[in-house]
């Protein structure tokens, strides 16, 4: 797997200033304890996914989407977004985590306006929005894809430590599968990186964290 | 080839899904006149080399609708050759059409709203953690060719007695150990509660794997 070797002191050194800022400002603890309560929501400890500390920052992005409107993270705060990397053609991960996904979706009353579920393609070579869109439909009308190609997808892509590599099947340039990280991300309300979930989580510990949040919200 | 003549395809279920599944072909010559009597056949081959193409065929129809059984092998890109030899000497049609077939169908056991059911092996109640710390240069260590021999290439949990895994990443740099990718300066917490086997890559056992390994 790829070793990023992006530093985050920057990101760190600005959020210290701040805090500082809001200390000699002569709010004080409460400004600084206030703070630290909205980096860290207290539901974080109980959740049953892999947990980030600190929750991970997200740049912003802004993706065509299978709804027909162009899907932008930072129009989403509030709501709850589990993000999953993969590809239509997928003979297993995908499918199989979408099924799960579609189980979740509806223990949960399908929240539509709180929690979005959403299917980035690494093979946007192959899939466009119309396949994307009929794929999604398969588990849930509510689920949607979202394509971009090159350099944007990559961006994204290492955020979220995600990898997907081609491997050629036969003598067509169209004849491949993806490897491809197969674990499953969640975006809390706050627009950041929250969770992950391995492949193979079981669904109940979905519902759990799902749950958890949504009714913080 | 006989060019005066459409052929239209319709598939059942809609959209298509692995297993069963019926092909309606309509064949109109001029003016949307049906045809019958024509020979249908459909070949469907995957959009990838090294699979079986899956065949049907039919003679039966009615106002030039023909029911073709067929069967979507498995998920993915297909494409549908439907060539139709035609009544009356008339010559052959013929018409490809592309599928992406899901490799879920609505009434499969993943799909199944049906509780699988099993007793969880451990309990949440433990709070012992495995902390996995990756110090600050442990990455200029590893660009300077040394190992940092802070990770075995698998790790054990046993959830009777620890059931959370913490890995602190205090260096400089992203490392990935496993399925887990830890930014720097972040630490990831997972807390087990029943067993498993996670596998990935490791960028502190350059080019090798990390298994984590849960057992009851």
């Amino acid at each position: 797997m790829t070793m990023s070797k992006h530093a985050r002191k920057l990101g760190f050194c600005i959020v210290l200033l701040i805090t500082g800022i809001l200390v000699l400002s002569g709010c004080g603890e409460s400004a600084a304890g206030a703070q630290k309560a909205v980096d860290r929501p207290a539901y974080l400890d109980e959740l049953r996914g892999a947990v980030f500390d600190p929750p991970r920052a997200l740049s912003d992005f802004s993706f065509a989407s299978t709804t027909g409107e162009p899907f932008t993270l930072s129009a989403h705060r509030g709501e709850v977004i589990l993000i999953y990397f993969g590809y239509r053609a997928c003979p297993d991960f995908c499918p199989t985590t979408f099924a799960e996904l579609k189980r979740v979706y509806a223990a949960l009353d399908e929240p539509s306006d709180r929690l979005k579920i959403a299917f980035v393609t690494v093979d946007p070579e192959r899939d466009t929005l119309e396949y994307l869109a009929a794929y999604t439909a398969v588990f849930h009308r509510d689920f949607m894809a979202l394509r971009e190609e090159g350099e944007k997808l990559q961006v994204l892509m290492d955020q979220f430590g995600v990898v997907a590599e081609k491997v050629q099947l036969g003598e067509s340039a169209m004849s491949y599968l993806m490897d491809h990280t197969a674990s499953l991300f969640l975006i809390g309300p706050d627009g950041r990186l929250q969770a992950q979930y391995l492949y193979g989580t079981d669904h109940r510990d979905i519902i759990h964290d799902l749950e958890l949040i949504l009714g913080a919200i | 080839m006989a060019t005066d003549v459409t052929v239209a395809i319709k598939v059942e279920p809609d959209p298509p899904a692995v297993g069963e599944a019926n092909l309606r072909i309509t064949l109109t010559g001029a003016g949307g006149a049906p045809i019958d009597g024509a020979n249908v056949r459909a070949r469907g081959d995957m959009d990838h080399a090294g699979m079986t193409p899956v065949l049907g065929e039919t003679t039966q129809s009615q106002n030039g609708v023909y029911e073709v059984p067929f069967n979507w092998s498995m998920g993915g890109g297909w494409i549908v050759e439907v060539t139709a030899t035609l009544p009356d000497n008339r010559g052959i049609a013929q018409e490809k059409f592309e599928f992406f077939v899901s490799a879920v169908s609505a009434d499969s056991v993943i799909n199944s709203d049906a509780a699988a059911e099993a007793t969880a092996a451990g309990d949440e109640g433990s709070t012992n953690a495995l902390r996995i710390v990756i110090p600050a240069g442990t990455g200029a260590q590893i660009e300077a060719g040394q190992d940092p021999g802070l990770i075995p290439a698998e790790i054990r949990l046993r959830l009777s007695e620890q059931n959370v895994l913490i890995i602190a990443n205090e260096d400089s740099v992203d490392h990935t150990v496993g399925p887990f990718f830890v930014r720097a300066g972040e630490s990831i917490r997972q807390e087990f509660a029943r067993p498993a086997v996670f596998e990935g890559a490791c960028s502190i056992h350059q080019g090798q794997q990390v298994r984590i390994v849960i057992e009851a």
